[in-house]
């Protein structure tokens, strides 16, 4: 194993941040194979001096690379000397630690779009590389990502009352997903009052959309509550909100008791064909007799179209009506069940 | 455990087969004395209440009186009545129709969150569905449809035909668009809006519409389009079902779904001769 020199400055981690994580750094150095952290330098690197290991499974999606396309790549990846003469060297190659997807979506602008800007793109470049600890900080990254939903919407609120003019469309355009930005934007424009709970943190995402599922008069009801003071709980907003979908469900209610209730009359009525309507306008033992002899001369008859293909529609026809006749004989049915009707 | 109770048919459907493990709610097919699906169909389809979010989230829902607002209680265990509000996507059912005519032939199943309180349903909860594709909105621009499967006045050709009957030449036809009077949407047009280019065999017909068939899943069935276009839609409920049973999926090696089975059988304590009935299957 080559010794390697170790840096005096700039470096991975700051001396401070060594000293306070020291056991837990170590132990990790030791994992990773390394007795020293790889020292860090920002520089403008060429693109095609970056590899991505796989890039070929690297997709990026469409808005995040029209998102690059407009504002650029705003956060430097961090790549690491692989090859060449030296880490600064103008044979130098690099591999990515950080930044996969943008690296792949400046690659593609570069070939589908000829994008000048992404000739050489500002990278931390790690001085040597080191795998293992690549895939543990690719890791760390990843799961510190949490969505940081309440931060969008304060920088949401500062917009809005900058008068900043931006629609939904404006905002998909610049390659945000339409329906997170929508429900961040929902948010955003809540009432002050309920708005500095959710900014101060208080309040779960799930239950800020719930708040943006109500109606005005429940909204300002909670709002009302806010501005006294009151806490923005996940039950308030619950109960607020079951009240106005009962409201609203009071019309199904009623519609689903009358059907019940009129099912209810009509099974009373003795019937074996308790199917399609046009049947109360045949004698019963008559349907019942000449709908069963079709479908018998119906199923005689399918296995035939199977083997001529000129019959090939018909087949398909004559099962659909086998199917419709089954149905229409009550072979399958939907059931009510017994005393349903009584609880409504 | 339980007598014989109508259950959903296991053949494939527009949202797959059934998974190992999982719990479905049905409302089955009976043998024989059911009554047809028209009559558990909303016509017109019901709009949504505002706030209520379904998308992937089936709902337990307390029953309400209509009119007093108050909790309904069952007056056999006198306990508060639960229905299930469940939305049906149309990544897998396209059209409402789809879902309906499925439901027609396999009846209903569908998917639960196991962690859901199974040991509220009884015999009297039913199952209310929403597709997102429920009401056509603009209902007032299209013809009504030739024929209202529910006989609900103002609200197809048939009725108007009838009603006008004295006034109507031989051979003459009625164009009721315009009525002042009409009633709808009338959920019957959903068929007759569903596009012939997405039929699977299309059987022309002179002087009428052409005949076509459609599939979803194993199910095919027929529709009569008219070449008109809905041009805006509403989500909302189709389908009000009695909730027949719960099926929970074997995995491989023959246990199903502990947590819901718990809940399943506290719930047959609990609801006693209401109690929802439940039988293990491997599909």
């Amino acid at each position: 194993m080559t010794m390697r020199i170790p840096p005096k400055q700039p470096a991975l981690f700051q001396e401070g941040e060594i000293a306070a994580l020291d056991p837990k750094l170590a132990r990790l150095m030791q994992i990773c194979g390394i007795e020293l952290l790889p020292p860090v330098h920002t520089r403008q690197v060429a693109l095609s001096q970056i590899v991505v290991p796989g890039e070929a499974l690297v997709k990026p999606s469409a808005r995040f690379t029209r998102s690059i396309e407009l504002v650029g790549i705003r956060q430097p990846p961090s790549i690491a000397f692989e090859s060449g003469s030296a880490w600064d060297g103008p044979d130098a190659s690099y591999v990515v630690v950080m930044g996969r997807r943008r690296i792949a979506s400046a690659r593609h602008l570069m070939t589908a779009r000829d994008d000048a800007r992404f000739q050489t793109i500002k990278c931390e470049v790690y001085e040597w590389n080191a795998p293992r600890l690549n895939a543990f900080l690719g890791l760390v990254e990843n799961e510190q990502r949490a969505a940081s939903w309440v931060a969008d919407v304060i920088r949401l609120r500062q917009l809005i009352r900058e008068g900043v003019a931006m629609t939904l469309d404006d905002l998909k355009v610049y390659g945000f997903h339409a329906k997170t930005i929508k429900g961040r934007l929902d948010i955003a424009l809540l009432p002050n009052a309920l708005l500095d709970q959710i900014c101060a943190g208080t309040v779960s995402l799930e239950v800020a959309m719930q708040i943006t599922r109500l109606k005005e008069a429940e909204r300002e009801r909670l709002d009302a509550l806010a501005q006294d003071g009151e806490a923005i709980t996940p039950e308030l907003v619950k109960s607020l909100l079951r009240r106005q979908v009962n409201q609203g469900l009071i019309s199904v209610q009623g519609t689903v008791s009358q059907m019940w209730t009129t099912l209810a009359t009509e099974n009373q009525v003795p019937s074996s064909l308790p199917s399609f309507s046009q049947a109360t306008q045949i004698p019963v033992a008559t349907e019942s007799s000449s709908v069963a002899t079709v479908l018998t001369l119906l199923k005689q008859f399918e296995p035939q179209t199977q083997s001529n293909a000129a019959l090939q529609r018909v087949g398909m026809l004559t099962r659909v009506l086998i199917k419709e006749l089954e149905i229409v004989l009550c072979t399958d049915s939907l059931t009510t069940q017994e005393g349903e009707t009584s609880h409504v | 455990m339980f007598e014989a109770f109508p259950k959903a048919v296991p053949e494939p459907r527009g949202c797959g087969d059934r998974e190992e493990g999982g719990v479905y709610a049905e409302s089955g097919l009976s043998a024989s004395g059911g009554s047809p699906l028209e009559h558990f169909l909303f016509d017109p389809p019901l709009p949504l209440p505002d706030g209520v979010d379904l998308v992937n989230k089936p709902q337990l829902w307390q029953r309400v009186d209509p009119v007093s607002g108050e909790p309904v209680l069952d007056p056999v265990t006198d306990a508060p009545v639960y229905d299930l509000l469940i939305w049906i996507g149309a990544e897998h059912y396209p059209e409402a129709v789809d879902y309906i005519e499925e439901t027609r032939r396999l009846g209903a199943s569908r998917r639960l969150n196991p962690q859901m309180d199974l040991s509220k349903f009884t015999c009297a909860s039913r199952m209310l569905l929403a597709h997102p594709r429920a009401i056509i909105a603009s209902w007032r621009d299209l013809l009504p449809p030739r024929s209202c499967r529910k006989h609900l006045p103002y609200h197809d050709q048939v009725f108007y035909e009838r009603v006008y009957s004295d006034q109507l030449e031989v051979g003459e036809t009625l164009d009721a668009t315009h009525d002042d009077e009409r009633v709808g949407p009338c959920i019957f047009k959903l068929w007759e809006v569903l596009s012939k280019d997405e039929a699977i065999e299309t059987f022309e017909r002179e002087g009428d519409h052409p005949l076509c068939l459609r599939q979803i899943g194993s199910t095919i069935y027929e529709y009569t389009p008219t070449g008109e276009q809905a041009t805006q839609w509403e989500a909302g409920f189709i389908l009000g079902l009695p909730l027949t049973g719960i099926a929970l999926i074997q995995y491989q090696d023959g246990s199903v779904n502990p947590r819901a089975k718990d809940k399943l059988l506290h719930g047959m304590e609990q609801n006693g001769e209401m109690a929802l009935p439940f039988y293990e299957t491997d599909r």
